[in-house]
């Protein structure tokens, strides 16, 4: 597919847009804030419509879908900026479990829930530290994992060890794991892993380069899924804000009628458009199997700067209406947070561009002399 | 000069800031006094709390102006007579930059720095003899009764009512936004008395206690999930003639006069400073796996940028607070400061939480408890920043948003009138 077919949407792509815009269109700010960090609900309804296999292969009941309708969900998302682990479970460890063939009709059934962890930027932070030893009863875990995608109701974990050299799927109930739960700044559930004592042989699902390329393929689908829900959650804060605008007047006009203000709309415009190439940019490059980092880096980059800018903007121009819990802005800034920091941060990012740019540099300087 | 140390973390502190330009061997003296002072009066559990991005609570501000006051530090800026120093404009300089320098709660400008002044400089003798002795020993706590639900940046726009019965005033309206109003003692308000051709005129300000039947106080819940804001509710409030300050109809004046004060008040470069010695701090935290900070170029780039800014504005505040021939003027001071400072108060927040990454994910107690440290940071270290990012959105709005400032300052280079 080239990158101007990418651009118009298949039927199929079109009919998962559409289905997913009317679905998040139904869901109220209230419902969200009444749902704490998962609705059940919520999660069996997109069961239904088939969405956590969106990326799995038919014979496990998956869509067989690829990144372009991932990213229009993702989109949707983080319009009605969604609590639920649905990228952690249903977007990584789906794309990644799928990669190497094992079974995810829990998964996409809906009946089970998974999280990764230690797979690194850009899904849940840094590289891992966790190296496995193996022994007489299965493999020793060593390290902690801080933060994990995951609450009360996940049931399984995916843990890459340290140069994803190992890949365990561990059950909740595993003996030894010890999960600590907190909350994210945007409400949504996180926990820290550790481990003590050997897990089963069989938990050790893939290893070597067979591990590493299944982490990069979660990873990769990641950046799409990332960078789609940002672009969600900012076309929607720049919704709420242009509407504020409109409705709150100073000064006998409407804010909106002020030519500063004005200005900083354009400018949210000119952000939201580049997180939408972005995304779009992100989805494509995610269509095949190979490895777009030189690319992503780029989209992360973009997007977190998006998200920052959108985010701090839009509540100058709530002015202390965008200081409350009680508007949605201020949850949606939050929500821009945490999907920078998922990201690696604008910092983050420029510096794995900056790292591949210096390389790319010497290399140039090596055939020039 | 005895070595400086950091309260928090036990290392040098290399914290160079304007006021050691300034300093003279008096000053020296006069600073070392002051931060044994401000080290003994407050619990370095507090102190690091505090410096950690958290608001201190109401007894720890309680419990500290009253030593404050024993000291007689309270209020250094006002005249003697009323209960002030007598201080230099440099030692009030130093004492502020100590006060930010050793992270003890904040003087609450309300009583200090707002309806102090403006009682003593336009109040009746009953009203100085009442008011400004609570406010000097830290007894009263004050909350400001400004803005409302329609007139924010357009205050002058208020509705509020108190209309003349006689022996009292009767008040009927709403405020937003009132901070502390949940545990002041007092608030000073501004009502409309009478119609008047300019929305400005007709304003009235009152002072008023708290209990005063009719009056309700709602809380209003932040982005940081903390509570300092609420609004407050006006019901058929009797407000006893004595309450009016100064003129009835002069409020818009002692307003300005009033958030003139306020501007040059929240400058904060002393806690700018402080940000600056936690950026150092947290850049060898090594919060990101295989980044070392000190050698990244990017980093050191935005903080010395940051850094740079700082001094520029804090040689700005010498410039103004010193009064200085080539200062800038009283009209737009303020403004320079506070759109200069909300920039870099924002940034080093920002900044923080940049370089906390995967860290800036987590917030709340639950997270705080789920690690004992991270890295060798304690967890709250990293709760506070986010705390103080997100609840410091608000520096570019409150006291006159960022907008508003800029039309000030425009207004006073530019002949036409948009
Ligand atoms: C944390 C916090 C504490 C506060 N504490 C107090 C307090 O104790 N007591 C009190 O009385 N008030 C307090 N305030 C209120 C504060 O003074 C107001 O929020 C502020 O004046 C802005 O008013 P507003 O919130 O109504 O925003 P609005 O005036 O509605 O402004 C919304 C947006 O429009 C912009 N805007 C408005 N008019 C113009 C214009 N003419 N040109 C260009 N842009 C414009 C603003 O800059 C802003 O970006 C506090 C506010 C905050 C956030």
């Amino acid at each position: 597919m080239t990158f101007l077919e990418h651009l118009t949407p298949s039927d199929e792509t079109g009919m998962i847009r559409d289905a997913a815009d009317k679905w998040a269109a139904g869901i109220s700010d209230a419902d969200v804030r009444r749902s704490g960090g998962f609705a059940p609900g919520r999660w069996s309804e997109m069961a239904a419509m088939g969405w956590h296999g969106l990326l799995a292969d038919p014979d496990h009941g998956g869509l067989g879908l690829g990144p372009d309708a991932l990213s229009l969900l993702c989109q949707a998302i983080g319009r009605a900026r969604l609590p639920e682990p649905f990228v952690a479970s249903s977007v990584v460890c789906v794309g990644t479990l799928t990669a190497l063939g094992q079974d995810v009709t829990a998964l996409v059934d809906g009946s089970a829930i998974a999280a990764p962890a230690g797979f690194g930027l850009p899904c849940d932070g840094g590289p891992s530290g966790v190296t496995a030893t193996a022994g007489a009863e299965g493999h020793n875990l060593s390290d902690m994992i801080d933060i994990c995608e995951s609450g009360p109701d996940t049931s399984e974990f995916l843990v890459a060890t340290a140069g994803g050299d190992g890949l365990f799927r561990l059950p909740r109930s595993t003996p030894g794991l010890t999960i600590t739960h907190y909350g994210a700044i945007d409400g949504r559930n996180l926990a820290r892993l550790s481990f003590d004592g050997p897990v089963p042989a069989d938990a050790l699902i893939a290893t070597g380069d067979a591990a590493r390329a299944a982490i990069r393929r979660g990873t990769t689908l990641a950046v799409s899924a990332l960078a789609a829900d940002a672009t969600g959650t900012i076309e929607k804060a720049t919704e709420l804000t242009t509407a504020y605008l409109d409705e709150r007047s100073q000064f006998g006009k409407p804010l909106a009628a002020f030519q500063s203000l004005r200005h900083m709309v354009a400018d949210l415009l000119v952000e939201l458009e580049a997180s939408r190439s972005m995304a779009e940019l992100a989805a494509f490059a995610a269509s095949d199997d190979g490895d777009p980092k030189h690319l992503h880096d780029r989209v992360r980059a973009r997007i977190c700067r998006a998200a920052q800018s959108v985010g701090q903007n839009a509540i100058q121009l709530h002015g202390g209406m965008g200081m409350t819990d009680e508007m949605a802005i201020g949850h949606y800034f939050r929500r821009l947070i945490f999907l920078q920091a998922m990201m690696g941060q604008e910092a983050g990012a420029l510096r794995d561009r900056a790292t591949t740019l210096a390389r790319d540099i010497e290399m140039q300087r090596e055939v020039a002399q | 000069m005895p070595e400086v140390r950091d309260h928090d973390h036990g290392a040098p502190a290399e914290e160079r800031d304007h006021i050691d330009l300034l300093l003279d061997d008096d000053l020296r003296a006069f600073r070392r006094d002051v931060r044994a002072f401000l080290r003994g009066a407050v619990p370095e559990e507090t102190r690091n709390r505090i410096d950690r991005g958290y608001a201190a609570t109401k007894s720890e501000i309680a419990d500290f102006l009253a030593k404050l006051s024993a000291r007689g530090w309270t209020a250094p800026a006002w005249p003697v007579e009323y209960g002030g120093t007598g201080w230099t404009q440099l030692q009030r300089m130093v004492f502020s930059s100590e006060l930010a320098r050793n992270a003890v709660p904040g003087i609450p400008p309300f009583g200090v720095s707002m309806i102090g002044p403006v009682l003593y400089t336009f109040g009746t003798q009953a009203q100085k003899d009442t008011y400004l002795p609570g406010i000097l020993s830290g007894k009263d706590f004050w909350c400001q009764g400004f803005s409302e639900p329609g007139s924010g940046s357009d205050l002058a726009s208020l509705r509020t009512r108190a209309e003349d019965r006689g022996d009292h005033y009767l008040l009927n309206g709403q405020k937003i936004w009132t901070s502390k109003a949940h545990y002041a003692d007092r608030i000073f308000l501004l009502a409309r008395t009478d119609e008047a051709p300019r929305k400005q005129g007709g304003i009235s300000m009152f002072v008023l206690d708290m209990d005063t039947p009719g009056i309700t106080v709602k809380p209003i819940i932040a982005i940081d999930m903390n509570h300092s804001l609420n609004e407050v509710f006006f019901e058929d409030v009797k407000v006893p003639v004595d309450g009016l300050v100064g003129e009835r109809g002069k409020g818009w004046n002692y307003a300005k006069f009033l958030l003139g004060n306020e501007r040059t008040g929240i400058t904060n470069v002393g806690r700018c400073r402080r940000q600056v010695e936690r950026l150092k701090r947290l850049a060898r935290a090594d919060l990101t796996p295989g980044v070392d900070l000190s050698k990244d170029g990017a980093f050191l780039r935005d903080l010395a940028r940051v850094e740079a800014d700082l001094t520029a504005l804090e040689i700005t505040e010498i410039r103004i607070l010193s009064q200085g021939k080539n200062g800038p003027s009283a009209m737009t001071g303020p403004s320079v400061l506070k759109l200069a400072s909300a920039q870099i108060q924002q940034t080093l927040a920002e900044l923080i939480v940049s370089t906390l990454g995967l860290y800036a994910a987590g917030r709340g107690a639950g997270f705080v408890d789920a690690f004992d440290d991270i890295g060798d940071l304690p967890s709250d270290f990293v709760d506070g920043a986010l705390n103080e990012y997100l609840f410091g959105r608000s520096v570019s709005i409150y006291g006159g948003t960022n907008q508003i400032q800029r039309d000030i300052l425009a207004r006073s280079a530019l002949e036409t009138r948009p």
